[in-house]
C-alpha cells in the first residue's frame, strides 16, 4: 500500500512540464503590454471606489515573482469608506 | 469564394514549420484546390528541397518584389499535384530585402489577379522581420509547436504577438506527439496544451521517423496513402478547407513495463 501512495505523489515529467509552463506562461504574458496594465488598473479602481473612497494618483499595481508563483499587488490608500446608502451598483 | 492566405509559424525553430507547410499545401491541392506555398526564409530557403523542386528554381521571392521576373516565371509547378506551385525564397539576401508592404501586394495578386484558392506562407522561426513579413499579407495563421516546455513558451509568444498585431485567432498543430510517452505521463497531453494556450485545434501530427526518409525523397508524406501521419496531414487540410474531420485518436500500444506503472498509479 506504502508503494501505491509512493507512486500516486510523485509528479510525472509531463506533471512538471505543465507546471513550469504554467508560471513560465503567466510571466512572459505579464510582461507583456503597458497599456494592459494601465487598463487592469484602472478597471480595479473602478470596482473598489464602489465600496471605497481611494487615491488614485498613488493606487498601484505590479507583478511580484517568488520561485514558484506570481502574484499581482497591488496597494491602494484608503480615503474613506463609503455608506452603503453611498454605493454605486453596477 | 476569396482566397485565402495563411501563415504557418512557430516561434522556435525546428519543430516542422517547412514539413507541415509542404504536406499541407500538397494535401489542400491533391482536395483538387489551387495552392501556392511560400518560402518567406530569405537566406535561409529550404521548402524548395522538401518538396523535391529544388533543381527547378531560376527566379524567386526577391526578383518577384524587385520586379525583376514577372510573377508567374517564379511560380515553380509541382512534379506530381496539378494546381500546386512553390515559390522559393532567395538564397543570397537577407529578410530586409523584402517588406511587409510588399507581402501584402504579393498576397493581392495572387488571391485576386492569379484566383489561388490558398497561399501558404512558410515564415523563419523568431520573431523579427522575416515573420513580419510572413504574417503581413495573412488572412488565417496557424501556430506549429511540439509538446515540449520550450517550444510551448515560444508558441505562446508567437500566438500573442499574432492577436496583438493583426486581431487573428491563431489555430493550433501539434507535431510529433507520442502517444505512449502521453500515457505514461512522460509527455503533455493535447488537452494540457490546449489549456495552457488557450487556441483551438487543428491538427495532430504523430512522431514519424519515415518523415525523415520523405524529406530525403522530397516528396511529402502526405501521398503515402497508407501513413498515419499522411492522415493528419490530409485531416488537416480537409480541415482548413472547411470539413468537420475528427482528429486522429492516436493509442501508444504500451509495453508491459509503462502498462504497469500506469495500474499502479490509477488505483
Amino acid at each position: 500500500m506504502n508503494i501505491l501512495r509512493w507512486f500516486q505523489r510523485h509528479e510525472t515529467p509531463s506533471d512538471t512540464a505543465k507546471r513550469r509552463l504554467q508560471f513560465v506562461l503567466v510571466n512572459n504574458r505579464a510582461g507583456l503590454s503597458p497599456d494592459l496594465m494601465e487598463q487592469l488598473k484602472n478597471d480595479i479602481i473602478k470596482v473598489v471606489s464602489r465600496y471605497l473612497e481611494i487615491n488614485e494618483d498613488t493606487t498601484r499595481i505590479d507583478w511580484e515573482r517568488s520561485d514558484d508563483a506570481i502574484a499581482l499587488v497591488s496597494s491602494i490608500e484608503v480615503k474613506r469608506v463609503l455608506r452603503v446608502s453611498e454605493r454605486v451598483s453596477g | 469564394m476569396q482566397g485565402k492566405a495563411i501563415v504557418i509559424t512557430s516561434g522556435k525553430g525546428g519543430v516542422g514549420k517547412t514539413t507541415s507547410t509542404a504536406n499541407i499545401g500538397t494535401g489542400l491541392a491533391l482536395m483538387g484546390r489551387k495552392v501556392v506555398v511560400i518560402d518567406t526564409d530569405i537566406g535561409l530557403r529550404n521548402l524548395d528541397v522538401v518538396m523535391g523542386l529544388e533543381n527547378r528554381i531560376v527566379y524567386d521571392l526577391v526578383n518577384v518584389v524587385e520586379g525583376t521576373c514577372k510573377l508567374p516565371q517564379a511560380m515553380i509547378r509541382d512534379r506530381k499535384v496539378e494546381g500546386l506551385y512553390l515559390i522559393p525564397a532567395a538564397q543570397t539576401r537577407d529578410k530586409s530585402a523584402v517588406s511587409p508592404d510588399q507581402m501584402v501586394e504579393l498576397c493581392r495578386q495572387l488571391r485576386e489577379e492569379m484566383q489561388f484558392d490558398y497561399i501558404l506562407l512558410d515564415s523563419p522561426a523568431g520573431i523579427e522581420r522575416g515573420f513580419r513579413n510572413a504574417l503581413a499579407g495573412a488572412d488565417e495563421a496557424i501556430i506549429i509547436t511540439t509538446p515540449e516546455v520550450s517550444a510551448i513558451q515560444d508558441a505562446d509568444r508567437v500566438i500573442g504577438l499574432i492577436e496583438a498585431d493583426t486581431g487573428l485567432r491563431p489555430r493550433l498543430i501539434i507535431n510529433r506527439l507520442r502517444p505512449q510517452m502521453v500515457e505514461q505521463g512522460d509527455m503533455m497531453s493535447v488537452q494540457d496544451i490546449l489549456d495552457l494556450l488557450s487556441v483551438d485545434l487543428l491538427g495532430l501530427v504523430p512522431e514519424d521517423e519515415t518523415i525523415i526518409i520523405s524529406t530525403n525523397q522530397g516528396v511529402p508524406i502526405v501521398h503515402n496513402p497508407r501513413s498515419i501521419t499522411g492522415q493528419a496531414y490530409r485531416n488537416i487540410a480537409a480541415r482548413l478547407d472547411g470539413e468537420d474531420t475528427p482528429f486522429l485518436t492516436l493509442n501508444g500500444h504500451q509495453g508491459f513495463i509503462s502498462r504497469l506503472k500506469k495500474l499502479v498509479r490509477l488505483s
